[in-house]
């Protein structure tokens, strides 16, 4: 299948004080067409550094050290730079985390937008310019009137959703969207996301979901990657990883996710997320895991697949109950 | 997985700082030249000679006197060396002084705010607009008779807190919605005692970034008022050498060593404080700091 | 179409206006009072130690002066009207050039220090603040690199020892400029080609101390600015959003990053005040600053006070010009009271 976005074997590594580490270590992930793929894990676990990487926006001292992205065929760690540039935001494009400081703070909305159209195609007339950016406004739920606003006058959810309409205006194959609601408040996240979901079934585009809200994921994604100190600890349809989490960091984070049915203590994960700099042999998990054995810190496990559909690195994955 | 271990040992240790941070380490060397010359040098030279009438007037540099000797009789490199010091000790008087005045005024400010916070806001902003050396022009003029190094550090102090007041308050203004401050507040902290164990550790690389500046300040202002012909008539201040210097013409009588020898060393000086000061930035904000590697 | 927001702004600038001038003003007349000077007294007896005699009835001429100037009322009458006489810019007869008026003194010389500093402002602020903004490029020529440092440097010299350098170098050893002076001696008043070009020549040297040791300052603070700017989350959205690098460069990094900088400019007004003055000495150009230290050297205390009020007027009013203009140039402000 050449659609979709295929993810093999990348890694980036970053040169520091305390030496090298590999931030992103050999990952794989797909997404096929028109489908949601959401990256989880707990910080600094390498899900921006993913996206940064799709996006070859990596900077020194961290680099790309391997792997291809083939989106549609295309290799992007093969394009050259002023290919790349044309394909960000044309091919793939980008929603940030945290738009309060993501828009230009002296230009108005609009202007961002126009130059943004105006950088990746030829010229086209003010008024069709105009009645564009009219239109992608309000696919947003935003006022026409925005256009002329800067961006301090615009609310947390307003500014994100205008990131939104420029990520999707000139409907890309792949959008990322970088935890996207982390900053906002319950009822704009869902306005949010439903914008987020509706703009990005109308164009057909993918979408990597990147974030650490399990519940979010559950009801947004088709599909998860769950990250652990860089690298892909368990993958498949969400369903599959939702009804039989075979990872026990997996367990571990639905478990941590309060319902209405298990209001008890709250369950956390014990331990710290691990340091990248310190580089173990075996598993990543190992120091936190409940399933540990001798092997564990020795034998770095490769995913492997357990399923149709769904790979777990792990010697002891959970056996799933055979539920009625 | 790869990792490659730095180097270590304390002699690494000082020259990854000086690679790391090579503006500071030039300018301290550069003072220490300086203060070298200052104090060190008054050993090995006659620093009587400094007086006027001490040696045949206008003669170029020779073995006997090295920087030559001025139009009163003057020896050069002997007024170099108290001059120097003298210029340093206002500097340090003066900023001194006005970070002193300026850390605490600064503090007050940032951290009680209310009509305290705007009252020291309006005088210092009133100050600043004034330019400084107009304004101790008329100072000084007014003062005319019985001014010496110290009255001069003294009055030039009166001016030099109104820059630091308003750069510390603006960190401590940074610093209070700090995290941390507002913890020590919820443990039950009195006011005073967060401004010194909290705040103010915190503050260290921006005091002495202050304090440097400061003292540039109040060199440049110092030697300023003594050029204008403000200054101790009697002593032989770097700035006063330069009124002489003018005042006499040394330049339509071609004596080069009179003209070249408080610029050299003044720009010595300021170079030195100005390198420090820049270090002292770095220090104070990483993000300009050079990344090893790259 | 302005909102109250706006006018209480300016009105607030406008009153910081009269404070700072009202202070200076204050200053200058407490302060030598304060030092119970007799300005005239002292007048009279230098001139006299200069004609070698002390004329007759010495008292009786200082009397009359001091109730010509109004030196001999209470301090409080005298204080009002100073006040008053400042209002009207009336700043009093110069002592050492009786009956010259020192606001005519200060009339003709205003202009020149203007010219300098301002020209000189302008230009080390353009050409500092493109410098350091070129140095942020990932291909920056290596020229470029090595004049950073070497700006940097000369930035930490005040203006007037460069201007002494200057001087001595390029006007006494290879005379390719002029000593000093505004114009050449036999200059005409007429303004044509010739005497504009008279005046520049003779502008060179001082403008060109101001010019080289401020650029570095402006050099290296549009580089930490644009440094700063270039890891804030716009421009990496900008980048995300494959913006051609030039209109990354300057619309979104420059445009940002120089704001702070004019903020900075305005600040730095009375310092470039200050070091103006310097090297108008040093080049005895014709402006305030050659103007004061004549008047230092005669102890002409009313045209020294006349010459620093007028410069604080002089840079408060440019301030709050800059306050003005500065909300045109970031719309963040042009809401906020």
């Amino acid at each position: 299948m050449s659609a979709g976005l295929l993810v093999r074997g990348l890694s980036v590594e970053y040169a520091t004080d305390a030496g090298r580490f590999l931030a992103v270590d050999d990952i794989d992930i797909a997404v096929p067409p028109g489908q949601r793929l959401g990256l989880v894990g707990e910080s600094g676990c390498g899900k921006s550094t993913t996206a940064l990487a799709l996006l070859r926006m990596i900077r020194p001292p961290g680099r790309i050290v391997g792997g291809a992205a083939l989106l549609d065929g295309i290799d992007l760690m093969g394009l050259s730079t002023a290919q790349m540039r044309q394909t960000r935001l044309s091919r793939v494009s980008y929603i940030p985390q945290g738009a309060m400081n993501s828009l230009n703070p002296v230009t108005p909305i609009g202007t961002q937008i126009a130059d943004a159209i105006a950088d990746h195609e030829k010229r086209s007339p003010r008024d069709a310019l105009s009645r564009r950016i009219v239109a992608a406004l309000q696919a947003v739920d935003l006022p026409a009137g925005a256009a002329h606003l800067y961006p301090h006058q615009l609310s947390g959810g307003m500014k994100q959703r205008a990131c939104i309409a420029i990520a999707t205006i000139l409907h890309p194959r792949l959008i990322i969207a970088d935890e996207p609601t982390s900053a906002l408040d319950v009822v704009s996240q869902r306005h949010v996301m439903e914008m987020l979901g509706r703009q990005q079934s109308q164009t057909g585009s993918s979408l990597i979901l990147i974030g650490h809200d399990m519940g979010l994921m559950a009801q947004f994604v088709d599909h998860l990657a769950v990250l652990y100190a860089g690298r892909v600890v368990e993958a498949g349809t969400v369903g599959e990883i939702f009804l039989r989490p075979r990872h026990p960091y997996t367990q571990l984070l639905i478990d941590s996710v309060p319902t209405l049915a298990n209001r008890g203590r709250l369950r956390g994960l014990p331990g710290v997320a691990a340091s990248l700099s310190q580089v173990l042999p075996g598993c990543a998990f190992a120091p936190r895991c409940p399933r540990v054995s001798p092997r564990c810190a020795q034998d770095r496990p490769a995913p492997a697949p357990l399923a149709p559909d769904h790979v777990a690195a792990c010697h002891h994955p959970i056996e799933p109950a055979h539920a009625a | 997985m790869m990792r490659s271990a730095p180097a270590r040992g304390p002699g690494a240790g000082l020259v990854r700082f000086a690679r790391r941070n090579p503006e500071l380490t030039l300018g301290l060397v550069l003072m220490a030249v300086l203060v070298l010359f200052a104090f060190a040098g008054p050993l090995v030279w006659d620093i009587d000679t400094a007086d006027p009438l001490s040696a045949s007037p206008s003669r170029p540099p020779s073995l006997a006197h090295p920087f030559g000797t001025d139009s009163q009789g003057r020896d050069l490199l002997a007024a170099a060396m108290v001059g120097t010091w003298l210029t340093i000790k206002v500097g340090l008087i003066a900023g001194g002084i006005g970070v002193a005045v300026g850390a605490l005024l600064g503090f007050l400010g940032a951290y009680y705010g209310g009509w305290l916070d705007s009252a020291i806001v309006g005088v210092v902003d009133v100050g600043l607009t004034i330019p400084a050396l107009l304004f101790l022009v008329v100072f000084g003029s007014a003062f005319r008779e019985g001014l010496d190094t110290t009255t001069i550090a003294l009055m030039i102090g009166t001016l030099a807190w109104l820059s630091p007041t308003r750069q510390i308050r603006a960190q401590a203004l940074v610093m209070r919605q700090a995290g941390y401050v507002f913890l020590a507040q919820l443990n039950g902290a009195g006011g005073l005692r967060i401004v010194l164990s909290e705040m103010m550790p915190n503050l260290m690389p921006y005091l002495m970034a202050s304090f440097v500046l400061a003292i540039s300040q109040a060199i440049l202002a110092a030697v300023g008022l003594d050029a204008l012909g403000l200054g101790p008539m009697d002593e032989p201040t770097l700035g006063m050498t330069i009124y002489w210097m003018l005042a006499n013409s040394a330049f339509i009588r071609g004596y080069w060593w009179w003209v070249m020898t408080p610029i050299a060393v003044l720009v010595v000086l300021f170079v030195a404080l100005y390198l420090v000061s820049i270090g002292l930035d770095v220090i104070a904000n990483p993000r300009l700091r050079r990344r090893l590697g790259t | 179409m302005m909102h109250r927001a706006r006018l209480l702004a300016i009105g607030r600038r406008l009153l910081m206006l009269l404070l700072v001038v009202w202070a200076a003003a204050t200053l200058n007349f407490a302060l030598p009072r304060f030092a119970a000077r007799n300005p005239v007294e002292e007048r009279l007896a230098q001139m006299a130690s200069q004609t070698g005699g002390v004329p007759q009835g010495m008292e009786e001429m200082v009397k009359a002066y001091e109730a010509r100037f109004g030196l001999d009322q209470s301090w409080g009458r005298q204080y009002l009207r100073y006040l008053g006489d400042i209002a009207r810019l009336d700043l009093g007869y110069s002592i050492a050039n009786y009956p010259g008026r020192v606001a005519d003194q200060i009339r003709t010389a205003l202009p020149w220090t203007i010219g300098l500093l301002g020209v000189s402002t302008v230009l080390a602020f353009l050409i500092g603040s493109m410098l350091g903004a070129a140095a942020t490029l990932a291909r920056a020529p290596r020229l470029l690199q090595l004049a950073m440092p070497v700006f940097i440097v000369l930035s930490a010299v005040p203006f007037y020892l460069l201007g002494l350098i200057l001087v001595y170098f390029l006007a006494f050893r290879w005379s390719w400029f002029p000593i000093g002076g505004g114009r050449s001696v036999a200059a005409s008043d007429a303004l044509s080609w010739n005497a504009v070009r008279d005046i520049l020549y003779h502008a060179l040297l001082p403008g060109l101390s101001i010019v080289l040791a401020s650029v570095g300052a402006w050099a290296l603070g549009m580089r930490g600015m644009m440094i700063t700017v270039q890891g804030e989350d716009y421009v990496t959205f900008a980048e995300a959003k494959g913006l051609q690098p030039r209109r990354i460069f300057l619309g979104y990094e420059m445009r940002n990053a120089v704001l702070p900088q004019l903020t900075a400019l305005a600040l730095s007004l009375g310092r470039l005040a200050s070091g103006a003055v310097l090297v108008e000495m040093i080049f005895s150009y014709p402006g305030i600053g050659s103007l004061l230290f004549n008047a230092i050297k005669l102890s002409d205390y009313f045209a020294i006070y006349g010459c620093v009020l007028i410069m604080v007027l002089t840079i408060a009013i440019a301030m709050m010009a800059m306050e003005l203009l500065y909300p045109l140039l970031d719309p963040r402000v042009r809401s906020q009271s």
